[in-house]
C-alpha cells in the first residue's frame, strides 16, 4: 500500500485527476447519507474520516435534511459521562421532590435517530462499551445510527468496538469546496420513496455467495461486515427505485461498506494496465442506466467484486497523496495531539475527599452520598432554615482521574547490511520479552524497520503478544539504511501516541551509517545530514531515546548523532535480546 | 425486545456446548470465549437466558435468596417467617465496560438516604447475577481495578461491601462468561484461571454457513413472531435436556481409572495446579449427564479436554504452536482412540 502511494505521489497526478477522484468520493458520501437517512438502523451508522471543515459540515447538513425533522439528532460530546449516557438520577428534581427522579440518557434519547460523535478517535473504551451495548440490544425499529466523526490520523484510534458495528465508511478528506458545493443528488422525497420500498425488497439469495466472497477478498471476514453489506445493497436498490437487488447495488454496497473500488477507465492512472471493461462506478442512482442482465452469472459478479480489491480505494489514495505533498511543502508533520493536552485528562478512577475549588471536578453524587447518612443528625443540631439537605465542606468529593501513564516503546531497528538478521531477531526477542510481562505493566510496543528506501512500520503500537508474533514472523532484512526516514516515522508515531496521553519512548538500534536520504536516493553525505536534521527534530520534541550502537567498537560519530537527539547512548557490539529488554526496562520504569 | 433464539444460531458448536455444560453444573466455573469479532458470541450468550431452568427464590428478597439451604439465606430472609417462595427466570446479566464500581458491587440507596435519611443498601450487578450468569464482553479491556474485584468475588462466591458507613455481605455465585479478542489486549493470568472452560471462536468461513446466517437473520427481522415460534420449541427441548442432566448429575459414576486418565492428561500438558483436573472431571460429568449416560467414559473426557485445558498450558513465549493443537496432540498420546 505504501509503495503504491509513493508511486502515485511520484507520478504527480494532474489537477483533473484529483478533481475527478474528489467528485467520485463526494458522490459516494451522498449515497451513504441517503442510505443512512433511509434505514440507518440496519447499517449501524457511518464512520466519517475527516477533520472539521466545510465538507464535513455540508455532509452533516445534507444528512439532517435527508433524514427529515422526525428522527432525533443528538450530539455526543467526547467528555460525556456515564450518567448522561445511560441516564441516571436527576439531582435537582430528586432533591426538590424528595423522591427519586430519573433522567433519560443520551442513548435513549437518540433512539430511532442519529447520534453524532465528534472526535470519535478520543472516545474512551468504557464509553464505547456502553454505546456498543445499546446498539446491540435496541430493537431494530428503535436503533439509532451512530455517526463517528473521526479526525484521527492512525487507523487504530477510534474504538474498534464501534467501527466494526458500523457499516459505512465515508471519506471526506481532501474534498475541495468546488466539489461539495454542487447541488445534492437526493432530496427528502427520494428518501421517503426509498423508505417505503425498502421494506419489501427480498433478500438477494442468489447473490449471497458472491457477496460473501467479496467480504473474504476485502479482508473483512466478520459476519457483521457480511450482514452490513447485504443491508446496504438492499437500501441502494430502494434508493434506485428498484424492487429487487441487482448487481449494481452490490457493487456500490461493496464500495461503501468494504472500500472495494472497481477499476474503471476514468479512475485508472495511465500506467496501470486496463482492466476488463466494467460498469462505471460513479453513476448516480437516479440515472436510467442500462440495467445489467437479469440472469447475470453470479460468478461474474463475484469476479468483479474480487478484482476490485486489486485497485481498492484508488481515488482516496490520490487525494491523500496530494494532501501529503501539500503538508510537506507547508513544513513538517503537524503536532496534532499536543494542543488538546490539558491537566485534567485521564480516565476516571473513583472519587476522594477534597476541595472542588482547588482539586478539580466535584462529584455530586458521591458528595451527596457522603452527606446522606448524617442528614437526620444535622437537621436536629442545625435548626437554621429549612434546607432539605445539609452538605458540609467535609462531604465534598472530587473526581479522581488517573492520567494515562502508559508507555509506548517504539523500536527502530536498522535492518540493513550484514548484521541485520541478527539485530532483527534480537529485537524481536526483546519485544516479545517486554510484551510477555506487559499485561502487568500495560505498556505497548511498536517496531519500525529501517531498510530499503524508506522506513516501514512492521508493528503498530500493540500490547498483544499474539499480534506482535504474527507481524514479526517474516523479518525483512538487507538493503540500504534510510535512517532519516526511520527517525521521522518514529517521531511522528511518538507524537501521535503522546497526543493520546501515552508516554512515547524510542529505542534505536543502529550502526549509525545511513546511506539513503529522506528523498529515498542513495548518497552518504546527504543521508547523514538528513539523519542529523531528523535527530534534531526528535530532540526539540523532547522524546526520550535509548540509543544502541551496534558497531564492534563504540564510534565517536555515532555518539555525536546520539547526542544530537539527546539520547541515552549504549554501546552494544553483540545484540542480545535479554540485555536489550533489561536496559529498556531499567530506563522506562 | 425480541432476543434471537439460541438454537437458531448457526455453528459455534463448542461455545454452545460449553455454555450448556455450565448451566448444568455451575461449579465447572466460567466460560471464556476468545476469538474473532462479529462471530455471534454476544448473540449466543444473550440468548442463553431462554434456556435456563427457572429458579426458586424467596419473594421480595433483594439478594435473590434460595429457600434452601437455610444457612445460605440473608439476614432479612432469616428474620422473616412469612417467606413465600416464587419461581423466577435465572438471570443473565450484562456487565458493560463502562460500568462503575458502585453499579457493580452495589452502593448506598440515594433515594432512601435523601428522602428518609435512611441508610440502605442498593444491590449492584453482582447481586443481580446471583444464581445465574454474568457476561462481560471485551473482558480483556476491562479496567484493572474492576478485574481485581471480579476475581475476588468469583473465587469467594460472596460480595463484601464496606463503604459509606455500610457493611453488607451477600452471596454472589454466578457463572462468569467473558469474551474478547486477544489481539486487542492480553488477559491477566489470574483472571484467565477463574474461567473453567475456554473456547476459541472463529468467524464462519464456509460460504453455505454464512449464507444461512444471513437468511435466518433476515427471516428474524422480517417476521420475528413467526421466527420465534419456530425456534422456541427447540430452545425448550434444550432446557428440558439441561433440567434432566441437573437432576441426574449426582448419580453419575466416575470410575477410578478415569481419574487416572485425567491426571495423566494434565501431567502430559504440564497444566499448573489442580484446578485443571477438577474442571476436567466436572465437565466430563456434565457432558455425560447431558448425553443421558450413567457413567463418565473416556469419550466424554476426550470431548471436553480441549475446553477445560487449553487456557491452562504453561506460558511459553517461544512456543508458537496453538494451544488447541497442543491439547489435541496430548489427547492422542495419552488417550489414544
Amino acid at each position: 500500500m505504501l509503495t503504491h502511494n509513493q508511486q502515485q505521489m511520484g507520478d504527480r497526478p494532474s489537477v483533473d485527476d484529483i478533481q475527478k477522484a474528489a467528485r467520485a468520493l463526494w458522490d459516494d458520501a451522498q449515497i451513504a447519507a441517503a442510505m443512512l437517512a433511509t434505514g440507518g438502523g440496519t447499517l449501524g451508522g457511518g464512520h466519517v474520516r475527516c477533520g472539521p471543515g466545510g465538507a464535513r459540515d455540508r455532509w452533516l447538513k445534507l444528512l439532517q435534511a435527508l433524514a427529515g425533522d422526525a428522527p432525533a439528532w443528538k450530539r455526543l460530546p467526547v467528555s460525556v459521562d456515564t450518567e448522561r449516557l445511560i441516564g441516571g438520577l436527576d439531582l435537582a428534581l430528586t432533591l426538590s421532590q424528595g423522591r427519586r427522579v430519573h433522567t433519560r440518557g443520551l442513548l435513549d434519547e437518540a433512539q430511532g435517530g442519529f447520534l453524532i460523535a465528534a472526535m470519535a478517535e478520543r472516545i474512551d473504551n468504557s464509553v464505547a462499551g456502553l454505546i456498543a451495548r445499546a446498539m446491540d440490544e435496541t430493537a431494530l425499529a428503535d436503533k439509532f445510527s451512530l455517526v463517528l466523526l473521526d479526525e484521527g490520523e492512525a487507523d487504530e484510534a477510534t474504538p474498534v468496538i464501534l467501527t466494526e458495528r458500523i457499516a459505512l465508511t465515508i471519506d471526506l478528506r481532501g474534498i475541495p469546496h468546488s466539489v461539495y458545493k454542487t447541488p445534492p443528488l437526493f432530496n427528502r422525497s427520494d428518501i421517503e420513496r426509498a423508505h417505503a420500498l425498502a421494506q419489501d425488497i427480498p433478500l438477494p439469495t442468489e447473490m449471497l455467495p458472491a457477496l460473501s466472497g467479496a467480504c473474504a477478498a476485502a479482508g473483512a471476514p466478520s459476519m457483521r461486515a457480511f450482514l452490513a453489506l447485504v443491508a446496504a445493497a438492499k437500501l441502494h436498490a430502494a434508493l434506485s427505485r428498484r424492487s429487487a437487488v441487482e448487481a449494481e447495488d452490490a457493487v456500490v454496497a461493496s464500495r461503501l461498506v468494504l472500500g472495494l473500488r472497481l477499476a474503471s477507465a476514468q479512475d485508472s492512472p495511465p500506467d496501470d494496465h486496463q482492466d476488463a471493461p466494467q460498469d462505471q462506478t460513479n453513476e448516480t442512482p437516479d440515472n436510467e442506466e442500462s440495467a445489467p442482465d437479469k440472469d447475470q452469472d453470479v460468478q461474474i459478479l463475484e469476479d468483479q467484486l474480487i478484482e476490485a480489491v486489486a485497485v481498492a480505494a484508488r481515488a482516496s489514495d490520490l487525494l491523500q497523496g496530494a494532501q501529503a505533498t501539500l503538508n510537506r511543502r507547508k513544513g513538517g508533520a503537524g503536532k496534532a495531539g499536543e494542543a488538546v493536552q490539558s491537566g485534567s485528562r485521564g480516565r476516571m478512577a473513583g472519587e476522594r475527599r477534597g476541595d472542588p475549588r482547588r482539586d478539580g471536578r466535584l462529584d455530586v453524587i458521591a458528595t451527596l452520598r457522603a452527606a446522606a447518612p448524617w442528614q437526620t443528625l444535622r437537621q436536629r443540631e442545625d435548626q437554621r432554615g429549612a434546607a432539605r439537605i445539609r452538605v458540609r465542606p467535609d462531604d465534598f468529593r472530587i473526581r479522581r482521574r488517573i492520567a494515562n501513564r502508559e508507555t509506548v516503546i517504539i523500536f527502530v531497528v536498522d535492518a540493513s547490511g550484514s548484521a541485520a538478521m541478527n539485530r532483527m531477531a534480537e529485537a524481536k526477542g526483546a519485544i516479545e520479552s517486554l510484551l510477555s510481562d506487559c499485561y502487568a505493566r500495560r505498556d505497548q510496543v511498536a517496531l519500525i524497520a529501517c531498510r530499503g528506501v524508506a522506513a516501514e512500520t512492521l508493528l503498530p503500537p500493540s500490547r498483544s503478544l499474539v499480534r506482535a508474533r504474527r507481524s514479526l514472523s517474516g523479518l525483512p532484512a538487507g538493503g540500504g539504511t534510510p535512517l532519516a526516514s526511520a527517525l521521522e516515522s518514529a517521531l511522528q508515531l511518538a507524537l501521535v501516541e503522546e497526543g493520546k496521553g501515552r508516554t512515547p519512548f524510542i529505542v534505536l538500534m543502529t550502526d549509525g551509517r545511513p546511506n539513503i536520504g529522506r528523498d529515498g536516493l542513495p548518497g552518504r553525505p546527504q543521508a547523514l545530514d538528513d539523519a542529523i536534521e531528523a535527530a534534531k527534530a526528535i530532540r526539540s520534541a523532547g522524546v526520550s531515546v535509548l540509543f544502541f550502537d551496534t558497531n564492534r567498537r563504540p564510534d565517536a560519530r555515532v555518539k555525536a548523532l546520539c547526542d544530537t537527539m539527546a539520547g541515552d547512548y549504549r554501546p552494544l557490539p553483540i545484540a542480545d535480546a535479554g540485555a536489550i529488554s533489561k536496559a529498556v526496562r531499567s530506563v522506562v520504569t | 425486545m425480541n432476543v434471537y433464539p439460541f438454537s437458531a444460531i448457526v455453528g459455534q458448536v463448542e461455545l454452545k456446548r460449553a455454555l450448556i455444560m455450565t448451566a448444568v453444573d455451575r461449579t465447572i466455573g466460567g466460560v471464556l470465549a476468545l476469538g474473532d469479532r462479529g462471530a455471534g458470541k454476544s448473540t449466543l450468550i444473550r440468548a442463553l437466558a431462554a434456556l435456563l431452568p427457572k429458579i426458586d427464590i424467596i419473594d421480595g428478597c433483594q439478594f435473590r435468596c434460595a429457600p434452601e439451604p437455610m444457612q445460605a439465606i440473608c439476614k432479612t430472609c432469616k428474620a422473616r417467617d412469612d417467606a413465600r417462595v416464587i419461581s423466577e427466570i435465572a438471570p443473565v446479566i450484562d456487565l458493560p465496560l463502562g460500568a462503575s464500581e458502585d453499579r457493580i458491587v452495589g452502593a448506598l440507596d440515594l433515594e432512601r438516604a435523601l428522602s428518609a435519611g435512611e441508610r440502605r443498601f442498593e444491590p449492584g450487578l453482582l447481586a443481580a447475577a446471583h444464581r445465574g450468569f454474568l457476561y462481560i464482553d471485551e473482558v480483556n479491556l476491562l479496567e484493572d481495578h474492576l478485574v481485581d474485584l471480579l476475581i475476588d468475588v468469583a473465587a469467594s462466591g460472596e460480595n463484601i461491601v464496606e463503604r459509606e458507613g455500610m457493611s453488607v455481605r451477600h452471596a454472589a455465585q454466578f457463572v462468569l462468561v467473558g469474551s474478547g479478542n486477544p489481539e486487542e489486549g492480553e488477559l491477566r493470568p489470574q483472571l484467565i484461571d477463574r474461567f473453567g472452560l475456554a473456547v476459541d471462536v472463529r468467524t464462519p468461513t464456509d460460504v453455505k454457513e454464512r449464507v444461512e446466517i444471513v437468511k435466518r437473520r433476515d427471516a428474524f427481522e422480517r417476521e420475528p413472531a413467526v421466527f420465534l415460534k419456530k425456534w422456541r420449541r427447540k430452545d425448550a427441548a434444550i432446557r428440558k435436556q439441561i433440567e434432566e442432566a441437573r437432576s441426574m448429575i449426582d448419580e453419575i459414576e466416575t470410575p477410578d481409572a478415569l481419574l487416572e486418565e485425567a491426571a495423566g492428561l494434565c501431567i502430559a500438558l504440564g497444566t499448573d495446579g489442580l484446578r485443571g483436573e477438577l474442571t476436567l472431571m466436572r465437565a466430563a460429568r456434565a457432558s455425560a449427564a447431558l448425553d443421558g449416560d450413567t457413567a463418565v467414559t473416556t469419550d466424554h473426557l476426550r470431548a471436553v479436554a480441549p475446553m477445560a485445558l487449553r487456557h491452562r498450558l504453561r506460558k511459553d513465549p517461544l512456543d508458537d504452536s496453538d494451544a488447541s493443537i497442543r491439547v489435541a496432540r496430548a489427547i492422542e498420546e495419552v488417550l489414544p482412540a
